[in-house]
């Protein structure tokens, strides 16, 4: 059963077989997530909230796309919305932010790990400080490993653009990152 | 091969590079401290995206969207019913907008616009009454 007769089977009434759906691009959907907000549980929220539009627009899913690269669209905009949001109450979550993202492995020395978790914090911020579309270039290909050809479709432009977006991103995080090489 | 050739190299996956072009970059690497540094930090950014790509979800995840989606209603099917109801409600807009539009010109005696038919029939009248003359005259 292809993703097509899926959805024709739930706008028949049948929303059980959505399940289906989620199951085959839930990991897909959660790595782009993470790739956008590297926090599991803001995350996990927003695959969800992913899910639920989709559901709500299924309707108009008209097949001329792939359902992958409709979900990623949707997910890629889901996320910048929730960071633009985000970016309004800066104030606030800088202050919970050390304690929101991700956790470092507890096999290490805590002065180790301490170092290792503000390293991690510089390299999310260089990725985070990529301008938005590089940025979401960036994460379809290096998170979801898309090939350029889909992340073009996703983002609607050439695989030229993509790969100029691409090479502009590699370039861009090489500067942020050679401000931190003394801590490599 | 020089260092922005292998830079390129490193940001590529440098683990799906050919037997020669390895050997290659790792000679390069051995003597090349810029290079050797960017190496460094593409692996450490690789590792971050690995362990945030991989991150277990929760066990319940599918559930947990699956209950939000059997609060939803049930998306509607784009069927020739609601669609002629929105066309209808599309039309009615459109025709309230044109007459909204062109009433006022309708109603509106603008003097302007009569001052240049006038000149305009003045002016036909004129062309009218040469040719007219020019017949008469002709003949």
């Amino acid at each position: 059963m292809n993703d097509i007769d899926i959805i024709n089977d739930i706008l028949k009434g049948n929303n059980r077989k959505y399940e289906l759906l989620v199951d085959a691009y839930q990991r897909q959907v959660m790595a782009t997530c993470m790739g956008f907000v590297h926090h599991r549980d803001d995350a996990m929220d927003l695959t969800q909230e992913v899910f639920v539009k989709a559901y709500r627009a299924l309707a108009t899913f008209q097949g001329k796309a792939s359902f992958a690269t409709w979900i990623y669209r949707i997910a890629v905009n889901t996320c910048l919305e929730h960071l633009r949001k985000k970016k309004k109450k800066q104030t606030l979550w800088l202050f919970d932010q050390g304690n929101d993202r991700m956790e470092p492995s507890h096999t290490q020395t805590p002065q180790h790990e301490a170092e290792q978790n503000e390293l991690q914090q510089q390299l999310q911020s260089a990725i985070d400080s990529l301008p938005e579309n590089q940025r979401i270039a960036f994460v379809l290909s290096k998170y979801d490993e898309l090939p350029q050809a889909e992340i073009a479709r996703v983002m609607m432009m050439t695989e030229g653009a993509v790969e100029s977006l691409l090479q502009r991103a590699k370039k861009n995080l090489q500067k942020k990152l050679s401000s931190l090489a003394k801590e490599f | 091969m020089n260092c922005s050739t292998f830079q390129q190299q490193i940001w590529n996956d440098a683990s799906q590079l050919g037997f020669a072009e390895k050997k290659a970059l790792t000679e390069h690497l051995n003597h090349c401290a810029e290079c050797k540094a960017i190496s460094h930090q593409v692996e450490a950014v690789q590792q971050l995206i690995d362990s945030e790509k991989n991150i277990n979800t929760d066990a319940m995840m599918s559930q947990r969207i699956m209950n939000a989606i059997y609060a939803e209603p049930s998306p509607r099917n784009i069927t020739w019913g609601n669609l002629s109801y929105k066309l209808m409600v599309a039309a009615s807009v459109a025709v309230a907008i044109a007459i909204g539009t062109s009433l006022p010109i309708l109603l509106n005696n603008n003097s302007s616009e009569t001052t240049t038919t006038m000149n305009e029939m003045a002016y036909l009248d004129d062309v009218t009454l040469e040719g007219l003359d020019s017949w008469l005259i002709e003949p």
